[in-house]
Parts: C-alpha cells; sequence; structure tokens
C-alpha cells in the first residue's frame, strides 16, 4: 500500500519537475498510479515483459482519454506516467555485472532490459498509432 | 512591417517556444500549419528538427517568406507546449493578432530556468522512489538529499555551460558515492540508494517524445532524440560504475 502512494508521489513530483500545468499534477499521479498498479499486478500473472507491454498500453490509453478530456497535450500526462515504468533496477544489475567481469550474466541482463524497454515503446506506439489513425480519418473523412 | 511579415515572426515565435519546451516535432508543424492557415497564408511548410526550425509560407499575393531559426537550448517545460497549443487553436478560432502576439511574448518571458524549489521536488521524487523499490522510511528521507543535491548540481552545471554527458555522469558518480557512504554508515542497501537518487536524470522527455517523433512519421526527430536518451542512459551508468569500479 505504501509503496501504491509513494508511486503517486514520485509522479507528481516528476509532473512538477517537467513543469505541466498545475492543474494536471494529480491527474498524471493518477495515471502513473493505475499504470505501475497493472504492470505490478500482471507481472504475477504473466512473464516481464508482456506485463511491462501492458503497462505502457495502460498508461499511453488513459493519457489520450485524459488528454482529450481535459484538452491538454499528451506528453503533459504521458512523462511523468511512463517514468515508474522505466526498468532502472535492471539496467543497475547490467552494469553491476559487466562490472564485475561476468559478461555472460550481464549481456542476458542487457538484453531483459532492452526488451523491457522496447515493450515500453511498443505499448506507447500501438496505443497512440490507433489514437492518430482516429484522429486522421476523422479530419479526412 | 507588413502584416504577412509580423504574422511570420509570430508563427516562427511559437515554434520556437514549443521546441525549446521539448514539444513533439508533429505538434510544432501542426501549430505552425493552424497559425499560417488561419492567417490567410496559401501555403505553410514547415520542417522542424530538435535543433532547428525552416519555415516557408506564401500569402495570397504570391509573395514567399523563409525563414530559418537555429535552437540551441531546451528547458522541460510541459505548461508552455500546453499554453502555446491552446493559444494556437484560439487564434484559429479567431483571436487577433495583437492579443497574439502579447500572450505568446508573454509566455516567451516565464521560459524560466531551473529553480531551487524544482531541485527540492526532485528530491522527493527520489525519496518516493527509495519507498517504491522497497527501501525504508529511513532511507527515504536520506535518499531525499540525495536527490537534491543531485538535481542542483545538475541545474548548476547546466546554467554553466558544462556539457550534459559530464554533468550527468557526475550526478551518478555523486549518487553512487553517497550510495556506499549511507550503506557503510547506516546500512541502507547501496542499490536502492542509487537507483532512486538517479531516477531525477532519467532522459524521460527524450525517450517518450522519441517514440510519438517516429510513430507520426517524423523520422529524423525520432532517431535524433532515441540518441539523445540512450546518450543519457549511458553517462548516467558511466558515472555509477566509476565510483562502483573503484570502491564497491
Amino acid at each position: 500500500m505504501e509503496r501504491i502512494i509513494a508511486v503517486f508521489i514520485a509522479a507528481v513530483s516528476f509532473a512538477v519537475i517537467y513543469r505541466a500545468p498545475k492543474s494536471e499534477l494529480m491527474h498524471a499521479g493518477l495515471i502513473a498510479t493505475i499504470g505501475w498498479l497493472a504492470n505490478w499486478l500482471l507481472a504475477v500473472y504473466s512473464n516481464d515483459i508482456m506485463a511491462m507491454l501492458a503497462g505502457a498500453a495502460v498508461v499511453a490509453l488513459l493519457c489520450e482519454v485524459w488528454s482529450r478530456w481535459r484538452r491538454q497535450p499528451v506528453t503533459v500526462y504521458l512523462i511523468p506516467a511512463i517514468i515508474p515504468l522505466v526498468p532502472g533496477g535492471q539496467a543497475y544489475q547490467t552494469m553491476l555485472s559487466f562490472l564485475q567481469g561476468d559478461y555472460l550474466l550481464g549481456v542476458e541482463q542487457l538484453i531483459q532490459t532492452l526488451f523491457l524497454s522496447g515493450a515500453i515503446a511498443g505499448g506507447i506506439m500501438i496505443v497512440s498509432s490507433v489514437f492518430r489513425y482516429v484522429k486522421i480519418s476523422q479530419k479526412s473523412g | 512591417m507588413s502584416q504577412s511579415e509580423r504574422m511570420v515572426s509570430l508563427i516562427l515565435l511559437a515554434s520556437e517556444l514549443l521546441i525549446v519546451s521539448g514539444a513533439e516535432t508533429y505538434r510544432v508543424e501542426e501549430t505552425a500549419e493552424r497559425m499560417g492557415k488561419a492567417a490567410g497564408f496559401i501555403t505553410v511548410d514547415p520542417f522542424t528538427t530538435p535543433t532547428g526550425i525552416f519555415i516557408t509560407l506564401v500569402d495570397d499575393q504570391g509573395r514567399v517568406f523563409t525563414r530559418v531559426r537555429r535552437i540551441r537550448w531546451t528547458v522541460n517545460n510541459l505548461a508552455i507546449i500546453a499554453q502555446v497549443n491552446s493559444l494556437s487553436r484560439q487564434f484559429s478560432e479567431g483571436m487577433d493578432i495583437e492579443q497574439l502576439e502579447t500572450k505568446l511574448c508573454a509566455l516567451k518571458e516565464s521560459v524560466v530556468h531551473p529553480s531551487f524549489s524544482q531541485a527540492v521536488v526532485g528530491g522527493i521524487a527520489s525519496g518516493a522512489f527509495a519507498i517504491v523499490f522497497g527501501g525504508t522510511t529511513l532511507q527515504a528521507l536520506y535518499t531525499i538529499i540525495i536527490g537534491f543535491l543531485i538535481l542542483c548540481l545538475y541545474h548548476f552545471g547546466r546554467e554553466h555551460l558544462v556539457p550534459r554527458f559530464l554533468i550527468t555522469a557526475l550526478g551518478g558518480s555523486v549518487a553512487a558515492i553517497l550510495g556506499i557512504v549511507g550503506f557503510k554508515l547506516w546500512g541502507f542497501a547501496t542499490e536502492i540508494t542509487i537507483l532512486s537518487a538517479v531516477m531525477v536524470l532519467v532522459p524521460g522527455l527524450a525517450m517518450t517524445t522519441a517514440i510519438r517523433d517516429t510513430i507520426s512519421g517524423e523520422l529524423i526527430s525520432g532517431v535524433t532524440r532515441s540518441a539523445e536518451a540512450a546518450t543519457i542512459a549511458v553517462a548516467v551508468a558511466a558515472g555509477v560504475a566509476l565510483v562502483l569500479g573503484m570502491w564497491g
């Protein structure tokens, strides 16, 4: 429970660092918390990479919906909300393994880190492309 | 100065504000097009990269205006993106040029450099991450101080034009040194302290914008920003590794 609150506080702080409009800070925190929870719960039932993909997709979906509802650019929510998902732990382990000369483990962890970051990118890409397509087809039609 | 020339300058100013604040390339170009069309230009052709804008406009009398603006610095300021975005929409719905000019100039003044209170908030973000990664409350308090110090160092370095790679690596080193100190003195897990402290250096804006630029077909900006994000990540790792390699 305290970790959920901590994610919320972290995301709101990041929204402040990136100077999001003051009225949107809490919304960004809320989206970040839901996305982080989705990733965390799914990681229990499936593998990490699928969970990350789904977590990022949930965040991107909520951001697109919120940006239409609140009439704000998507990035206002997306940037603070995606930061709690960043695979910092894996990146740290990768660096540590290489530092200790354990290249085999290092490469394994490097690939895991790359796949996790790729999953974040993929999750955002899928959702945002769909929304972008809807927007373009509304304009031309 | 003719009405068209004045309008060209305003469009360029709006685009510059967007890029400087870290907006996606497609948003900059869409805003320029929206404003240009609303002001009565026949064609509006913007070409935007993270380091510069080229724009050509043709007005209804067939006169061609071409401007180039080089962007040499950026700040992260999502509020300005939101405001320029809504100003351009208001303009296309009939706001007059004088009003637009005053508001855009006011926004330009409000692009501020990092402040002390931001470093404090950055510290709180680090502290919160310490809890997320499973640290104790005391450790979170310790991490708040480290996050604050790193951001102060970062902002100080940026203002004195220290290259970004160097200052980011330094930030990583500071996190690693204080992480080891925290372990030696109070037994705080080194990994959690370092990880949560360097979270404030994570290139969130470059990452997200790289993805969004790539989707919308802006491959030059997408690749540039991915490279930016990767370089910063490597810088952080190098800074931490340097210290851990010597004392870890």
